[in-house]
């Protein structure tokens, strides 16, 4: 679930990646229908965003 | 890092830190841990614009974050600033957290990482050995809870575990029920007037759901209040015979907390068995909102969204509180984009729930109307399941929107949903007898349950903006696939949504809805 924080007045977008049972259960189900495979990554990986120059030195 | 590197570390340091002490009157050295702020009552009900302190980030369940410093004039200059791999795979479904410089995730298994927000430098980590024999329907958490000098999380073994938030030290952990009875929890403690709120999931293993309150400070049982009345109390009588004490109702997403009201509010999710017919009645409170008063857990005030449910509809995310005008007045609303395909919006008082409005946001073959006054739905009987029964309908089991929760800007006034279009199911029920711990849907996945796409579908996926005031949708962003993101709206007037199966993290124009970063 994305949030946003600031730290030193510096405003940062943070998400994690990485999908679960029923978000698989619904892609198997629509590559049946949809007669291919699709293949997600799994993710497992915090990831924070931020304007350029906001990378902490 | 070896000993020699250390000490000239350590040196280094101490010719910084007292330049910063000559220089400035606070001092903080960049090897310890950034301090920890106490989070207060005062701080949850109002938090800084920096912070996001709970789940949605304010009690109201708005999931808006103030800062605009990020807007529609630069977000295409996003950059990832840094990145850190939690060590597990399955949904990560949690929020950040942060206080003041300090965040904390939660993972799939439990653990509990505490990072510097600035640079992801890991501060301690919790991991939990969970029991041999737990069976994980859900591996997965949705984050944490603060207060005071606490962490609170709730895991999948069905225990809240309070840890120091400086340290990662556990503090206390107490069982909320037994695991083995198919009780468990995702959800993220509510946490407000000193007590940390949860609710339990275990709606397809014939649980008889309920939230509890545990005092922040020693883990004691406060309050604890059932999903499912008891013979003798209000409500027990929708249900037949015993089928009460395995109805499910769990309660597995975060309630919002109205500060003003004292009260809770909390989502409820679906009946078991799946099958309606096998348990005639309405099902108090199965798929309803409650408000619980926060002191005491006494229910002051529920709606039902639909009765005898039959879809696997769970109704459990938690209502935003907002307020609407409509007919020259402003609404203490309740708004729900609900998982049965409807937008419900509801009156909120110290004693009363009472309908107001309800529209599909998604094809909906199901309702073929509602009660004007009370919003209660008639149903096709040709689009109920039944035992031996078999029947289509949509939205599909995963509802116009499952557990991902749409988001609110008082800027805009907009309420975002993610939600899935042209998605519908076919199921057909069975007997099915109960078992401790086991699976109580009476529904067999292999033969009886299949999803397929409405005629003439040419996208799956939305994000859907709405003015509530006027029950417009404003814009929908379409997605070829499907969509299983939580919606974060911002003061930049922005609003980021993940969840595609295409890798992207992408923002949009809150006001127009046009892609401006992915």
């Amino acid at each position: 679930m994305p949030t946003s924080y600031a730290v030193d007045g510096v405003q940062y977008v943070a998400v994690q990646s990485g999908w679960g049972v029923d978000a698989q259960l619904m892609q198997t189900m629509l590559d049946e229908i949809l007669g291919y495979t699709t293949h997600v990554p799994q993710g497992g990986v915090l990831w924070v965003f931020g304007l350029k120059g906001a990378v902490p030195q | 890092m070896s000993v020699a590197t250390m000490k000239v570390v350590c040196v280094r340091w101490t010719m910084v830190t007292a330049l910063i002490v000559a220089l400035t009157p606070t001092t903080m050295t960049a090897q310890e841990s950034p301090a920890y702020s106490p989070v207060t009552d005062d701080r949850l009900v109002s938090p800084e614009p920096e912070n996001w302190l709970m789940y949605r980030r304010t009690y109201d369940g708005w999931g808006y974050s103030p800062l605009d410093q990020i807007n529609t004039k630069n977000v295409a200059e996003l950059v990832p600033v840094w990145s850190f791999s939690t060590g597990v795979t399955e949904g990560h479904q949690a929020p950040p957290i942060v206080n003041d410089g300090v965040m904390f995730i939660t993972t799939p298994e439990n653990q509990i990482l505490a990072l510097d927000a600035r640079t992801g430098e890991l501060l301690w980590r919790y991991r939990r050995t969970l029991p041999d024999d737990l069976m994980q329907l859900h591996p997965t958490n949705r984050g944490v809870g603060l207060f005071g000098d606490k962490v609170y999380m709730a895991t999948v073994d069905a225990y809240v575990v309070a840890l120091d938030a400086k340290s990662g030290e556990v503090v206390w952990e107490k069982a909320v029920e037994d695991y083995r009875n198919g009780y468990y929890m995702t959800l993220a403690p509510l946490v407000a007037r000193g007590k940390v709120m949860v609710g339990v999931s275990g709606g397809e293993l014939g649980i008889r759901g309920f939230i509890q309150a545990l005092d922040a400070e020693s883990g004691e049982v406060v309050w604890k209040t059932y999903t499912i009345p008891a013979p003798g109390e209000p409500g027990n009588d929708t249900w037949p015979g015993d089928s009460w004490q395995t109805g499910g109702a769990p309660a597995w997403i975060t309630g919002s907390y109205d500060p003003d009201l004292g009260l809770t509010f909390w989502g409820t999710g679906n009946p078991g068995p799946w099958m309606g017919d096998a348990r005639p009645g309405d099902n108090l409170y199965t798929n309803s909102v409650m408000a619980l008063d926060a002191d005491t857990g006494e229910l002051k005030a529920y709606h039902q969204y639909h009765w005898n449910g039959s879809w696997d509809w769970d109704e459990v995310s938690a209502p935003i509180l907002m307020d609407v005008e409509r007919d020259g007045r402003t609404i203490k609303a309740l708004v729900h984009a609900g998982r049965n395909g409807y937008l419900w919006l509801l009156e909120r008082s110290e004693d009363a729930i009472t309908f107001v409005d309800g529209e599909p946001y998604v094809r909906q073959n199901v309702f073929t109307g509602l009660d004007p006054s009370t919003g209660r739905p008639e149903y096709d009987p040709e689009r109920k399941p039944g035992v031996g029964i078999r029947a289509s309908f949509c939205p599909s089991t995963w509802g116009g929107k499952d557990w991902p929760p749409a988001a609110y800007s008082p800027k805009t006034g907009y309420v975002y949903i993610p939600a899935n279009e042209n998605l519908c199911a076919t199921m057909e029920g069975e007997e099915v007898a109960y078992r401790p711990g086991q699976f109580f849907t009476g529904v067999d996945f292999s033969e009886d349950f299949e999803v397929f796409l409405h005629e003439g579908a040419d996208h799956i996926g939305e994000l859907q903006a709405w003015d509530i005031n006027t029950g417009e949708r404003v814009w929908t962003h379409e997605f070829e696939f499907q969509n299983w993101g939580p919606v974060l709206a911002t003061g930049g007037d922005l609003v980021f949504l993940g969840g595609t199966n295409d890798r992207y993290f992408r923002a949009f124009d809150a006001r127009s809805g046009k892609l401006l970063w992915q």
